[in-house]
């Protein structure tokens, strides 16, 4: 039932395999493979693993068939040739491959448990990089839980990896905030998909996007394509409104939509249904994921305008946890430049701290102060929403995985919990398959609601096992005497 | 495009192409096809990128989410549709 293990065939008596390196990498986005490039370099054993089935990460993604119209784009074609380059350099790449558990052992080296295939696999390493990336920050509001109601990023996923379709009959709504928006419009653009409307939030002033270009005149043509796009798609682009309510019985079938007022809400008065939608796909901003880097209890920092909770690091990479590193979008948001030049300042430092002959790269260090400029002037033309300007009914859900509503989060707020750890224990909200992955940013936002900050909410330590794993693998994998006691 | 391969859905024989994201199959069926674990409400791919396990299926009896999986010839995917027509239990 809510017990996903059990659904799993154990298979008593496996056996993990064992694999050694020098450096582990979890993560195979931009910030990865550019780690996994610099790390091999100085002759340092490599290990990259990720979960997905191609390198790539987001900005990266492979399609998955031959006739897609995203086979041959800059951006696929960048982690194609990293991973080839990679092999050819005797990285040893894992797909499919998921990091459940970590841990760092008294000798100082670290254990990676990791479930590939039906397969259990520890992986012994001396150092650590965490380039695990980011993820859609899902804001609930009334009916984000019908089927048909999805992530802008899923929506962008489904386009690039699937047959260039999303598949449900009716219109398509893509709303929320922010400059990924645009990705995603020109991704409906380019995969000859349909999309009916555009519902942002903020569309920020000719003045503003002057002020950035000017700073970074090369990213200019890039914007340009994409305003081209946008319009390409002939979406109908609703500025200044929100997704007030996603309508329907057991699935998606309308949409309400609501102009902003001075004021920030959305004026009801003149909130208007869009009918006959079968998909909105809906995204306020990302989130790093940081279950690996809280898991083994790296220090982390808050900062809306990164996304949240990240993973603090120095100049070179290093976490406070000495021999793990992180890298890309686990330490803040900011795309794919700062991940890449980040990526590549971690697997030189990780190398060096086990006594590879590798010198700091001062161009990448002066180029990533460069690169999270522009992210920073970027993220504060579309400041992330804290919270939706939107008072939540009480039967809404904020916990998908164990149907928690937003009453039984205020009432354990009512009776005491002042942390998210508190009220995922009071209501089980966190407690499920996500690990709070999903549930958090609206945990926080009802917390906000009595007064208690993002910061003093805290976060949800991620604990093993990391995502849901065939109770077998995990046994074998615990099992392998590779742990400390 | 490659050769179409025959997958089980729900008890049903259909032609599909080899390694389509499992979700890009069943979204062109309908969006909803998991319940909930209290409320029993249909669900269906949220994140599409592992990390929500809104989109979880059966593929040939192992419990696994649909956005991380591909087509493979000959493999039975079961869904709450399936379940619900046979009475038996849920994901
Ligand atoms: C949904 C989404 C869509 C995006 N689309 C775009 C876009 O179109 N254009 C753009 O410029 N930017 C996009 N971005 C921003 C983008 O994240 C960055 O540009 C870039 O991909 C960041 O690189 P990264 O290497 O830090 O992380 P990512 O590219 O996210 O790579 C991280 C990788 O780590 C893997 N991983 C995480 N945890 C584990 C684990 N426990 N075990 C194994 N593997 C794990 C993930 O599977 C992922 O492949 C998107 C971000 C998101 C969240
Ligand atoms: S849609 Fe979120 S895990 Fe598959």
């Amino acid at each position: 039932m809510s017990e996903p293990q059990t659904h799993f065939r154990t298979d008593e008596g496996a056996v993990a395999q064992i694999l050694d390196c020098d450096i582990a990498i979890v993560g195979a986005g931009p910030a990865g493979l550019a780690a996994g490039e610099a790390a091999a370099g100085t002759g340092a054993r490599v290990i990259l693993l990720d979960t997905f089935a191609a390198p790539g990460g987001q900005y990266s993604m492979q399609p998955t068939q031959g006739d897609s119209p995203f086979t041959d784009t800059p951006a696929v074609r960048l982690a194609r040739e990293a991973t080839a380059r990679l092999a050819a350099r005797g990285v040893q790449i894992l797909t499919r491959a998921e990091v459940f558990h970590a841990a760092k052992r008294q000798d100082g080296s670290f254990r990676l448990a990791v479930s590939q295939q039906g397969a259990a696999r520890v992986i012994r390493a001396g150092a650590v990089i965490a380039a695990t990336g980011a993820m859609e920050r899902p804001l609930p509001f009334p009916g984000w839980t019908l089927p048909g109601v999805i992530g802008a990023g899923a929506a962008q996923r489904l386009l690039k990896t699937g047959t260039g379709s999303l598949g449900p009959q009716g219109k398509t709504v893509l709303a929320g905030s922010g400059p990924f928006l645009f990705a995603v419009a020109q991704t409906f653009a380019k995969a000859g998909a349909p999309l009916d409307h555009l519902v942002e939030m903020r569309r920020p002033g000719v003045r503003e996007a002057l002020g950035l270009f000017l700073a970074h005149p090369s990213r200019l043509p890039e914007a340009l394509r994409l305003m081209a796009d946008l319009k390409a798609s002939r979406a109908r682009r609703h500025s200044g409104h929100m997704v007030t309510r996603a309508l329907g019985t057991t699935c998606l079938e309308a949409v309400e939509i609501a102009p902003l007022g001075p004021d920030g809400q959305p004026g009801m008065a003149a909130a208007r249904v869009l009918d006959g939608v079968g998909t909105l796909a809906i995204g306020y901003g990302f989130q790093p994921v940081v279950d690996l880097t809280t898991q083994l209890g790296a220090d982390h920092g808050h900062d809306p305008a990164l996304g949240g909770f990240y993973c603090q690091t120095g100049a070179d990479g290093g976490t406070s946890l000495a021999g793990l590193y992180a890298a890309g979008e686990t330490c803040g948001l900011g795309g794919a430049n700062p991940a890449r030049l980040s990526g590549r300042i971690a697997g030189l430092s990780a190398a060096r701290g086990l006594g590879f002959a590798a010198a700091p790269d001062e161009t990448a260090i002066k180029a990533l102060r460069r690169a999270r400029d522009f992210a920073a002037r970027l993220a504060a033309l579309w400041p992330a929403p804290q919270r939706l300007p939107l008072s939540l009914p009480p039967d809404e859900l904020i916990c998908r995985c164990e149907d928690v509503r937003v009453t039984d989060i205020r009432a354990a707020i009512q009776d005491g919990a002042r942390e998210a750890m508190a009220v995922k224990l009071w209501t089980r909200a966190g407690m499920g398959p996500c690990q709070g992955r999903i549930c958090g940013a609206g945990l926080s936002a009802v917390l906000e609601e009595a007064g208690v900050t993002a910061i003093a909410a805290g976060y949800n330590r991620a604990h093993l096992p990391l995502r849901p794993t065939p109770i077998g693998i995990v046994r074998a994998a615990m099992a392998s005497g590779e742990w400390d006691i | 495009m490659s050769q179409p391969i025959r997958i089980t859905l729900d008890g049903d024989e259909i032609e599909v192409a080899p390694d389509l994201p499992l979700t890009s199959i069943l979204m062109e069926r309908a969006p909803g096809w998991r319940e909930s674990p209290r409320l029993q409400a249909r669900r269906g791919m949220f994140c599409g990128m592992g990390l929500c396990f809104e989109c979880v299926v059966e593929v040939d009896g192992q419990w696994t989410r649909a956005c991380m999986e591909r087509s493979r010839s000959g493999m039975e995917i079961r869904t709450a549709d399936q379940r619900r027509s046979a009475g038996g239990g849920h994901v």
